[in-house]
């Protein structure tokens, strides 16, 4: 690649407590308008999806809302089940026992973009993590050990990344059906090549350290220097990358709806909703497509604002 | 730098190669049964064995890719001892494959008895006459076997054994027909990828080429118009709100571009068409095409399908361009520039412009891949029929030959621009590295 | 529905009076007064949209979605009497792949080659048939022969005259197994190629080996388009001769076809030339979602859609641009699992998820209550077979003791399989999951595109199959419920069901029933219970 990889900037090795921390980054955002701004929005669908129904105080209905009929949730926040079905209130606007609307079947709006915000919340953050995990290795293992190994998985990753994602995701849903399970294993093979490049560069400038060096004379395994020296100074940069990605994800699994490779019905995934409500625009009932694209665009404007802000506050220690 | 293209040049190859196994592969193993998905359930065991032996789908793969990749004619015409060639039927409106004599007598056989194998051989106005042939015709194989290599009636080389009583079922021309004495093997007739013929579609059952070309164009021509209107304005927008840096300008860009960005293409393109097409009525909301020319002559069709392509794509480069003209002003040579009172606008064309459009348009051209993915869903939701909706129907029908197809087009597409996207950026940065 | 008994179809007095005064037979006039069902009136239930009348969940009419007339039509009809010529009609329809015209699966298969290949028979939108390239017909009392009079001085394209030979070559590609043409499930057991007789070369004589009643509906079945005797096994090769106003110009699969008026096509119109009134049609193919159609007809892009969603009915319906003609059909969405299949082979397993439809909920959640419901009998109240019947209740607690009876491990897990191009399909799945919750089913959708459902429709062990609209119950019933000769279910048997006393043949004593004379046709309602196929 001709492209220079810029090192990234790297927070200082340091390790204090979890709360410590958790304060740290708290005073961190604080101090960007950008990152607050980006933390309401966030927020507002995190508390929404956390707080739908009694799930979080019953773990047997934690994905899905209980929607196997074994496990009945009480609705919290999403003030109805996403599944009840009113008679004769089929494609209704918003209104007072209805605060979005109602879709074709008659099921309320809020209540399913509230439990869709779940779906979506569970499946973008776990595809990035197990992305993550491979992709974060396969960079380390490249960017450590270099030489042959090095060029042979990027050869490989170059051409994992040579293919448009979107291609990916077809063939892969088209092979396995859609299914919660795939729609991970899509974005995650999809994912991992970029995060294994990002790694692999950071690793490539860490390595040159004093407390590689370090741990190398004192003998320690290539693999405790990968994952206790190399990796957690090269957090700052994989954690903004890491957003960013959960942004993707949402945006990707609200495509894979939107195209009928996602979650199958009746669940109230934001894309699938999309795809179902826009045939009723032309009807004069926008309001399912609506919501569903205003709550995927402001999720994803959220995590981009955070990820925006976060990497502000970071460069401002350059 | 010679070395170094070349160098670029031989990664891509050794990439596409990768990818191409990899589609292939992704292919292959993808669960379900290409017989069944395109002849429907009906078909008897015997029926499925015989469809499989007559394109090719029982070979080992390695055979299988060779074939899909550089073809199979040449491995046949050692076979037939004759060259096999592809001409054009137009009264049947379709492409077929026939042996040519030494003397360009095109032929086909068949045989009705495993004994006497007869040469069909076509005139000059498209009928045929049959010319019986000798025994003689039998050679005798490295198995002992007597065995005569022609071209079957449907066009693909095949091997009948003499005095045969192999059963076979062929679709043909209106029937299923059951056949003794069917040839024991085939060799599907292909030209391979590389040479532009990628085989033949399972759903529609003509060649891939011929459905994929024609989308082709359509895309490229839809993506084009749409590199064209956001590669400028998004690098103006970009610099403006980069030279206003903190200001409301930039903040209002800022913020649109993000919203833009964020918006999937979906949702954008349902609420375009809801203002423009169905309140508005100032556009159409979806592309008709009822010609090969119809795009032209009512080109207002793809304004939608454009902006709605665009917003993603401009709103992504605004914020790259914006974020590289802060970076590049707050440089020691723009202030020392600024300190020599040079005016403005002579700084920021004079100097700030070209390293400022580096990392954009590089960042652009490695961006195809994402504008692919937007086309597959505009394509969609607008009814255009270009590449993204193609193999998007391809790969929902599992029409593998035609997703083999689409997606290494679209994958040699994306890599290809990154190789234009290192010429641009050498050319642009001459002191880059050759490494 | 005692007020739609005594309702009398206009037409009926008309053939009473032909009949009276010797212009028609008896048996003429027993085949207008039973199709236009005497006994059985069709409930004219004029739901709008070109997707009228009824979808019921399980076995009921439902949409109409034209089988052969586009349902939504952009311009309004020409006014009676002013005919006007010229013009290009673009239609709205996906142009899927076809070869022989004979294993057509599907509907709209046909529809882009009606102008250029023609039946024997036309079945009009009054539900009655009519003979078409025949002249006349004529049945032997016994309903076993029967004589196909063939219209004279019709020219194919290519200049050859329509004979007895061309009709020759069709029946022997329809009822030769190989060609795996639905046609063949409607003569098996009364016809083979042996009984096709050539009398002369306007006159063939089908000797059946049983009575069949249908014979002029059966040539009416959309893939009974009449071919060229050198047909070339292609149909969208240009070079195959037509009889039709219309000649083939291109045919696009995914794309377009156009068809153009030719010259010396033997009909004429009624203003005295010759057909067709207009110049040309283009089939337009905008993929496999509706909204790009809508949006296209909203657009004046295209003039009309074929089979329009309810949901498109929707978008339609406020539009004054737009006329929406409704028509009630026998379409229906079917519900059925297949019996050979493990739960289903417990007929208490398949009578419970019966149970668990609230047939109006799901009717007005996925249809918006335009339409009838089902009564678990492939016959609608359009069909002269068609006999009132209640609408089996809802009841939960009963499917649940039902399941408890045949000791099955509840929930039940069942995947039903749905085409994502029919909204009201996924919808019907939709509402039955929930409304199946309670007995003990839990229901996922397998969701795949139309055309997967398509290549495997017959395979899913349950799934959710439009059947198209045909004018008698007893040309669908022997496609989907009856054994082949050696006892397999025929290929479209899809829920694999087969019955001693229904298979091999209990048609031809039906139909006697229905020409009895004096009774003027008896109403034929399949008794459920003694199906014991329960959601068929």
């Amino acid at each position: 690649m001709a492209v220079i990889e810029q090192p990234a900037t790297l927070t200082a090795p340091a390790r204090p407590s979890v709360w410590g921390r958790i304060a740290a980054v708290l005073a961190l955002l604080g101090r960007s308008r950008v990152a607050i701004a980006g933390l309401i929005l966030v927020g507002f669908w995190v508390v929404l999806a956390i707080f739908a129904d009694d799930c979080i105080i019953r773990p047997a209905c934690w994905v899905g809302g209980g929607s196997d009929g074994t496990v009945v949730s009480t609705p919290w926040l999403a003030r109805y089940s996403p599944f009840e079905q009113f008679r004769g209130r089929n494609l209704e606007g918003p209104s007072a026992d209805h605060w979005l609307g109602t879709d074709r079947n008659g099921r309320d709006l809020w209540a399913r973009i509230v439990q869709g915000s779940r779906i979506i919340l569970v499946l973008a953050p776990i595809s990035v993590l197990i992305a993550l995990a491979i992709g974060g290795t396969l960079g380390l293992i490249a960017g450590y050990f270099g030489g042959q190994i090095d060029e042979l998985l990027m050869r490989v990753l170059d051409a994992l990344m040579a293919f448009p994602q979107i291609l990916l995701y077809l063939i892969i849903i088209a092979a396995l059906g859609p299914s919660a399970v795939n729609v991970v294993l899509a974005i995650t093979i999809a994912g991992a090549p970029g995060i294994a490049r990002l790694v692999r560069s950071l690793t490539l400038d860490i390595k040159t350290r004093d407390y590689v060096a370090a741990a190398q004379t004192r003998g320690e395994s290539p693999w405790y220097i990968m994952f206790v020296e190399i990796l957690p100074n090269a957090r700052g940069p994989i954690i903004i990358d890491a957003m960013l990605r959960v942004g993707y994800a949402v945006f990707a699994i609200g495509t894979l709806g939107f195209l009928g490779l996602g979650l199958p019905p009746p669940s109230p995934d934001w894309g699938s909703i999309v795809n179902t409500g826009r045939k009723f625009i032309q009807a004069g009932h926008p309001w399912d497509a609506l919501w569903a694209s205003l709550s995927i665009a402001s999720l994803v404007v959220g995590l981009n604002l955070l990820a925006d802000g976060l990497s502000e506050e970071l460069g401002r220690y350059r | 730098m010679i070395t170094f293209l070349l160098r670029r040049a031989f990664y891509l190859i050794l990439t596409l190669f990768a990818v191409s196994i990899g589609i292939f592969a992704m292919s292959e193993i993808a669960p379900g049964n290409i017989a069944i998905n395109s002849l429907g359930n009906t078909i008897t065991p015997a029926q499925e064995a015989s469809f499989n032996a007559q394109n090719g789908l029982d070979q080992p793969a390695v055979t299988r890719y060779i074939r899909w990749m550089i073809g199979s004619d040449w491995r046949a015409a050692g076979l037939i001892g004759y060259p096999v060639r592809q001409i054009y039927e137009a009264d049947l409106n379709r492409w077929s494959w026939w042996g040519a004599l030494p003397d360009g007598t095109l032929f086909q056989n068949y045989t009705d008895d495993g004994e006497n194998m007869i040469r069909v051989e076509r005139l000059a106005d498209g009928s045929t006459r049959d010319v019986p042939l000798g025994p003689e015709v039998w050679k005798t194989d490295a198995e002992g076997f007597p065995v005569f290599w022609g071209v079957d009636r449907e066009g693909r080389a095949a091997m009948w054994v003499r005095g045969d009583d192999n059963e076979a079922w062929t679709l043909g021309k209106s029937t299923w027909r059951s056949s003794k004495g069917a040839p024991r093997a085939y060799i599907p007739l292909q030209k391979g990828l590389l040479r532009g013929d990628p085989g033949v579609s399972f759903f529609t059952r003509r060649p891939v080429a011929e459905t994929l070309v024609p989308r082709l164009m359509n895309t490229l021509l839809l993506a084009g118009i749409a590199f064209v209107v956001v590669m400028p304005l998004a690098l103006a927008l970009g610099m403006l709100a980069g030279l206003n840096e903190g200001r409301f300008l930039d903040r209002l860009l800022s913020i649109s571009s993000l919203v833009a960005t964020a918006t999937p293409e979906f949702a954008s393109g349902v609420f375009l068409i809801l203002i423009f097409s169905t309140w508005l009525k100032w556009l159409p909301g979806a592309v008709v095409v009822t010609s090969d020319t119809a795009i032209f002559e009512r080109p207002q069709m793809l304004v939608l399908p454009i902006i709605t392509l665009t917003l993603i794509e401009l709103g992504y480069v605004l914020r790259i361009t914006r974020a590289s003209m802060v970076e590049v002003m707050r440089t020691n040579y723009i202030r020392t520039a600024t300190l020599k009172g040079l005016p403005q606008w002579r700084i920021v064309t004079k100097h700030a412009l070209r390293n400022a459009l580096m990392a954009p348009i590089t960042v652009i051209i490695l961006h195809v891949n994402w504008l692919i993915g937007g086309i597959v869903v505009v394509e969609t939701l607008f009814g255009f029929p270009g590449l993204g909706r193609y193999v998007m129907e391809a790969a929902l029908f599992k029409d593998v030959f035609a997703i083999e197809a689409a997606t290494m087009v679209l994958v040699v597409i994306a890599v290809g621009t990154q190789l234009v996207a290192d010429l641009i950026y050498t050319y642009i940065n001459p002191r880059i590295r050759y490494t | 529905m005692s007020e739609r008994r005594d309702r009398v179809h206009p037409a009926v007095p008309e053939a009473q009076e032909q009949l009276r005064q010797g212009r028609i037979s008896r048996r003429e006039f027993l085949r207008v007064a039973t199709l236009l069902g005497v006994s059985a009136p069709a409930a004219y239930v004029l739901a709008a949209c070109g997707t009228p009348t009824a979808t019921a969940p399980t076995a009921a009419p439902a949409a109409a979605a034209a089988t052969e007339a586009p349902a939504a039509a952009a311009t309004a009809a020409p006014a009676m009497g002013a005919i006007k010529r010229g013009g290009t009609l673009r239609v709205g329809i996906q142009v899927p792949a076809v070869d022989h015209p004979a294993r057509f699966s599907w509907v709209f298969d046909s529809n882009e080659f009606r102008q250029v290949f023609e039946y024997l028979t036309e079945t009009g939108a009054d539900n009655i048939t009519r003979p078409y390239l025949l002249e006349s017909w004529e049945a032997s009392d016994d309903l076993k022969t029967w004589t196909l009079n063939l219209r004279k001085g019709i020219k194919w394209s290519n200049g050859d005259e329509l004979t007895s030979e061309d009709v020759l070559f069709n029946f022997k590609e329809w009822l030769a197994p190989e060609t795996k043409s639905s046609i063949l499930g409607l003569w098996e057991g009364f016809l083979t190629i042996d009984g096709v007789e050539a009398k002369d070369d306007y006159t063939v004589v089908l000797n059946l080996a049983a009575p069949k009643l249908d014979v002029p509906e059966t040539l009416f079945h959309y893939p009974a388009q009449i071919m060229h005797r050198s047909f070339n096994g292609d149909l969208t090769t240009l070079s195959n001769p037509s009889t039709g106003p219309m000649k083939l110009d291109e045919f696009k699969v995914g794309e377009r076809v156009k068809v153009s008026k030719r010259e010396g096509y033997w009909q004429n119109g009624e203003d005295g030339s010759p057909l067709p009134y207009l110049d040309a049609i283009e089939y337009i193919d905008l993929g496999n979602d509706q909204t790009a159609y809508v949006a296209a007809l909203q657009g004046g892009q295209i003039d009309t859609i074929y089979d329009p969603t309810v949901d498109t009915f929707l978008a339609l319906r406020n539009n004054d641009k737009i006329t929406v003609e409704p028509l009630p059909t026998a379409q229906v969405r079917l519900l059925r699992m297949r019996v050979d299949i493990e739960p289903w082979t417990d007929v208490r397993v398949r009578n419970a998820l019966k149970m668990c439809q609230d047939r109006q909920a799901i009717l007005d959640n996925a249809y918006f209550g335009q339409g009838d419901l089902g009564q678990d009998v492939h016959v609608a109240p359009v069909q002269p077979e068609y006999a009132p019947m209640d609408v089996p209740a809802y009841d939960p607690e009963g499917a649940k003791a039902l399941l408890e009876e045949a000791g099955v491990t509840t929930p039940l897990d069942v995947s039903i399989a749905v085409g994502t191009g029919w909204t009201d399909v996924v919808t019907y799945a939709e509402s039955l999951k929930e409304l199946a919750t309670p007995a003990g089913f839990n229901i996922t959708l397998d969701t795949m595109p139309n055309s997967s459902y398509w290549d495997k429709w017959a395979e899913v062990p349950v799934g959710i199959t439009p059947w198209t609209h045909r004018p008698l119950a007893v040309m669908l019933l022997p496609l989907a419920y009856i054994a082949d000769a050696e006892g397999t279910p025929v290929p479209w048997n899809e829920t694999r069901w087969v019955d001693q006393e229904f298979t091999p043949h209990p048609l031809p004593d039906l139909a006697r029933h229905l020409v009895r004379p004096g009774q003027g046709g008896v109403g034929w309602g399949l008794g459920v219970g003694g199906w014991g196929l329960c959601t068929v």
